[in-house]
């Protein structure tokens, strides 16, 4: 399309970078907290004290059987049940989930979850929060969209960061050079060279995170042709793939069946493992004949070890498929999607996996504002496009303004009525209309002020945060500190973090205003009267 | 916009986008095939590695796409390899069929 390759690649990486890139930078942000969203849920549910590093062998086996019979007693009919017996840290709490009975008519249900008091069997009392996992859920699933809507905007926006990030290394002249060159407050040259040194130091990261993205699609039919054109469109066969990356199906009997104690088949499971930590159970279809009941590990891919059985019989249906599986790209895909969740991340490598997931956020971010700032005229009266305009005010409103959206999710957490009517629904609309708000407050004030004042306010947001939680529960930094409790201290001193560089960014902003204005006024009436 | 083309419409863009976005599928999905059906290895496994390929296949041809001189012989060698390349999967299925 240009005179040469490079000058078409910088066209490419530009386009599919802008197009986008408030929607990427939402999934950057959510899908970032989403590698603390135990910590979040821990957070977000004050009354119920962690469990974590307490749960091990006979302590297990007994939450196990709590958890069998108070499903047995609420939910005994659900198309499936969960259990996380207090072991990992992904589940911190012993906690029950279930899917409950398909409607009349077909329709899915929501699925359900709630915390026993392992003391006790019964539902702990925590306010109703979606918490961490909600916000993390909303990085594919985008929330308000109904059903699969939200994968499939999420994976082509992913698609379109794959090219950006593809055609951004080929559009680089010097990328080592760059990464050594930071010119700081050269205006459009220091937004290119942050771009640039967020990008390259990272680049094996976000080509990571954004290919393994791709491949999280893969049980989505994104690619139909290659799936049904490779089994010559026979659907019997295709069910073959979803059977090997599910695992084999069991068809309900139709039939009452009784279900065995599953702490037995737990440890029936575990007894062959190396690492006899439990990560979850599931069982399929309670309450029939056919039940199967699945105890998952710990470990990462092959590493983690499966066992499922027949429910009522205790036959031994699959095992551990990811290791026998001979299909080294089956093993790729897998190592991925866990690449992806990092799950298997102990303390240090899940700050790392944070810090590069941030450092992605800000280039998306430092991406688009550069665009805006390129464009920069140098006359201050000149006019914008309406192009330009719109993507300066969906810069501040997204990148300043969904982080106080998040902020305002926290917020609502601890300041709505614990017996309000539909808690959990309020707090993200509480997010939503915060940022709605955002959208607002940018498109009615000018580009500097919007991004003085949205920096402000999400320094409020933030620093407060803290405050607010201290005011309202007895896990406020001083107790928490107190007790070494660094999980709940953790996120209040990340809050601070937040809302100290939020308003280090805002004062550097409203003083080099302050700076510019007294020079720019004269400079322009000579233009102007040169010009007239 | 600097060092683009004279001639380059709106209209030109939008056909390149369209080209890039359903060319480049068809034609990630189409080398996806021919590997399935061509490689010594089993179908499942063929299956998943043509899908993991279809993403950077699709990207390559996107970058084809924007950095090809003209439209018109981009478009014809893009549509036509995914085409002959359809065609070749589907006569390798029959074969392996009969």
């Amino acid at each position: 399309m240009f005179s040469s390759f490079r000058q078409s690649m910088t066209w490419l990486h530009t386009w599919s970078g802008l197009s986008l890139c408030w929607l990427l930078y939402f999934m950057f942000v959510t899908g970032t907290l989403g590698y603390f969203d135990s910590e979040i849920d821990l957070w977000m549910t004050p009354e119920v004290p962690s469990q974590f590093g307490k749960g091990s062998g006979s302590t297990t086996l007994t939450n196990i059987t709590l958890a069998q019979s108070k499903l047995e007693e609420i939910a005994p009919d659900a198309q499936r049940w969960f259990i996380s017996p207090e072991a990992a840290r992904e589940t911190p709490r012993l906690t029950i989930g279930w899917l409950p009975k398909a409607g009349e008519d077909g329709t899915q249900p929501q699925f359900q979850n709630r915390i026993l008091d392992p003391a006790t069997g019964e539902f702990a009392t925590a306010r109703e929060t979606g918490g961490g996992q909600l916000l993390y859920r909303m990085h594919y699933l985008l929330h308000y969209l109904p059903g699969r809507m939200g994968y499939w905007i999420a994976t082509f926006a992913t698609m379109l960061m794959f090219i950006g990030l593809i055609s951004g290394v080929i559009a680089h002249k010097k990328i080592f050079k760059d990464f050594f060159t930071f010119r700081w407050a050269r205006g459009q040259r220091s937004w290119l060279d942050a771009h640039n040194l967020l990008s390259v130091s990272t680049l094996p990261f976000q080509l990571m995170i954004t290919y393994s993205g791709l491949v999280f699609t893969l049980g989505l039919f994104w690619m139909p042709f290659v799936v049904l054109g490779g089994y010559g469109f026979d659907m019997q066969r295709v069910a073959g793939l979803q059977d090997v990356l599910r695992g084999p199906v069991v068809e309900r009997a139709e039939a009452p069946g009784t279900l065995l104690p599953l702490a037995e088949l737990t440890q029936t499971a575990i007894e062959t493992w190396d690492d006899k930590s439990l990560r979850i159970l599931i069982v399929e279809s309670p309450g029939d004949e056919n039940a199967t009941v699945t105890v998952q590990g710990a470990g990462v891919g092959r590493n983690r070890p499966t066992a499922k059985y027949m429910g009522v019989s205790g036959e031994l249906v699959d095992e551990s498929r990811e290791i026998s599986l001979p299909n080294g790209a089956l093993h790729f895909a897998l190592a991925s999607v866990d690449l992806h969740e990092g799950i298997f991340a102990g303390p240090f490598l899940r700050w790392l996996y944070f810090l590069a997931g941030t450092m992605g956020a800000a280039m998306v971010a430092t991406g688009a504002i550069y665009w805006v700032e390129s464009r920069r005229k140098k006359d201050v009266s000149a006019t914008y496009s309406r192009g330009h305009r719109f993507v300066r005010k969906m810069n501040v409103a997204t990148i300043a303004g969904l982080l106080v959206a998040i902020g305002v999710y926290f917020w609502a957490n601890r300041l709505l009525p614990i017996d309000f009517e539909g808690r959990e629904q309020w707090e993200v609309h509480c997010m939503f209309l915060a940022w709605l708000g955002c959208f607002a407050h940018a498109s009615l004030r000018s580009h500097e002020q919007a991004w003085i004042e949205q920096l402000h306010l999400l320094a409020a947001t933030f620093v407060l945060l803290p405050v607010v939680n201290g005011l309202t529960t007895d896990m406020g930094l001083v107790h928490t500190i107190g007790r070494g409790d660094w999980t709940i201290a953790g996120f209040d001193l990340t809050a601070l973090a937040t809302g100290a560089l939020a308003f280090a960014a805002a004062r550097h902003l409203a003083h080099k205003g302050e700076e510019q204005r007294p020079i720019e006024t004269p400079i322009t009436l000579t233009e102007h009267t040169a010009g007239s | 916009m600097s060092g683009l083309k004279s001639g380059r419409t709106r209209w030109h863009i939008t056909a390149r986008v369209a080209l890039a976005t359903i060319g480049g599928y068809l034609f990630a999905n189409a080398i996806a095939l021919v590997l399935v059906f061509s490689l010594p290895i089993d179908r499942l496994h063929g299956v998943v590695l043509g899908t993991l390929l279809t993403f950077p296949i699709w990207v390559g041809a996107v970058m084809w796409v924007f950095s090809a001189e003209r439209l018109l012989p981009v478009t014809c060698k893009l549509l036509g390899s995914s085409v002959l390349m359809l065609g070749a999967s589907a006569s390798l299925y029959l074969l392996e069929a009969n």
